[in-house]
């Protein structure tokens, strides 16, 4: 009767332990990286339309939430520098430190993503973005982070505007003929944080 | 009003520029202190610290380990500053991608490199230790783990211009100012 009693306990405790084991194996630096990214935003469910601005590779990493779906550079592209207008059809031209070049597009919000069956790239990768006959150039290289947003933060002007630069944008102001992006985009191509 | 971090960087410039960069290094014991300073003496101390800017050492640190995502991060423990990468807090609105690297972020980047193995570094300058024992040339190498990946490779321009610049002063050793400058431009198309 007593042993009935203390074996369930004991494999209760074993299992808590094991199960607290796991997760503290778990990395802080992306767990904590994720849960700063906050909730998905209303009406726009997980997929290449979700969280247009963040830094992808957060999540989209080995070890991270989405690492059934791993990216090796991903970001997304605004128009203009103080509001975060995605524009559609934008490319995304890189080259790494082995010469090897790869070109995606943006979706009708702005993101793109590279899978690691696309490109392996090498870092560190020189980025040019492109629409119609409007490039521009990156001026530093992708050192080894794939996420855009890890670099080009947020905010106008950014929180520290010595480490961090702002958001990527294609044009100086409104996209020409579409100042609030693709109308007949699934998803709302402004991004739920712009400030504007 | 003058920047605390400006004035404090200029402070040890010149500080670093009088007594020699090793004097901040050498902690171990005074005997160490003073057998480095005769070793290297002055002006060689005032050249190694001169030649990271005038022959472009740091330039190369700039392009090869300075990007935001790397050794440009705020949170990096070795922080290298430049044009476009990370910036030293400044009045003048310079940011990440604005104006040249200032002589404030040369300096920082100075000492980021020399105050990394203090006491190795003096090896090396003082007593012919390997460069190559240094982690300034083994991480970018890879010959320890490095989290970025090779950064420079083996013969390149860059590890001439670095080990050049380590081993300057000894034995008419000069920076290799051409290296210097091939390897600032980087990454090419």
């Amino acid at each position: 009767m007593r042993a009935t009693r203390i074996i369930p306990r004991f494999f209760g405790l074993a299992l808590g332990l094991a199960v607290a084991g796991i997760m503290s194996c778990a990395d802080p630096e992306i767990s904590g990286g994720a849960a700063a990214l906050g909730k998905e935003t209303s009406g726009i469910p997980k997929g290449a339309f979700h969280r247009a601005g963040q830094p992808c590779v957060v999540c989209h990493q080995d070890q991270g939430p989405a690492a059934d779906k791993p990216f090796v550079v991903a970001g997304s592209i605004f128009a203009s520098p103080l509001r975060m207008v995605g524009v559609n059809n934008a490319e995304i031209r890189m080259t790494d430190s082995e010469g090897t070049k790869f070109t995606t597009k943006t979706n009708c919000v702005g993101n793109f993503m590279v899978t690691p069956t696309q490109w392996r790239p090498h870092f560190p990768i020189l980025v040019s973005i492109a629409k119609d006959n409007i490039v521009r150039q990156m001026q530093g290289p992708i050192g080894r982070d794939g996420s855009c947003a890890h670099c080009h933060a947020n905010g106008v002007p950014p929180d520290d505007p010595f480490s961090q630069t702002g958001h990527v944008y294609l044009y100086g102001g409104d996209e020409p003929g579409s100042p609030n992006g693709d109308v007949t985009c699934a998803a709302n191509p402004i991004a739920a944080n712009s400030p504007n | 009003m003058s920047n605390p971090i400006r004035t404090g960087a200029l402070l040890t410039l010149l500080a670093a520029s009088a007594v020699g960069w090793a004097e901040s290094a050498c902690t171990v014991s005074g005997k160490d202190t003073f057998t480095t300073q005769v070793d290297i003496g002055a002006s060689a101390t005032q050249s190694f610290a001169g030649d990271f800017r005038s022959q472009g050492v740091s330039t190369v640190f700039e392009k090869h380990c300075g990007s935001l995502d790397c050794h440009g991060s705020a949170a990096r423990n070795m922080k290298i500053y430049s044009s476009g990468g990370l910036r030293l807090p400044n009045e003048a609105g310079a940011a990440p991608g604005q104006s040249a690297t200032t002589l404030e972020e040369i300096t920082a980047n100075y000492l980021s490199v020399v105050d990394l193995e203090p006491e190795q570094l003096t090896q090396v300058r003082a007593h012919g230790a390997d460069p190559y024992s240094l982690l300034i040339l083994k991480k970018p190498l890879e010959l320890e783990r490095h989290k970025g990946g090779p950064a420079i490779t083996r013969g390149d321009d860059a590890e001439a211009c670095i080990v050049s610049w380590l081993k300057s002063g000894t034995a008419g050793v000069l920076v290799d100012k051409n290296s210097c400058t091939k390897a600032a431009n980087f990454p090419s198309q």
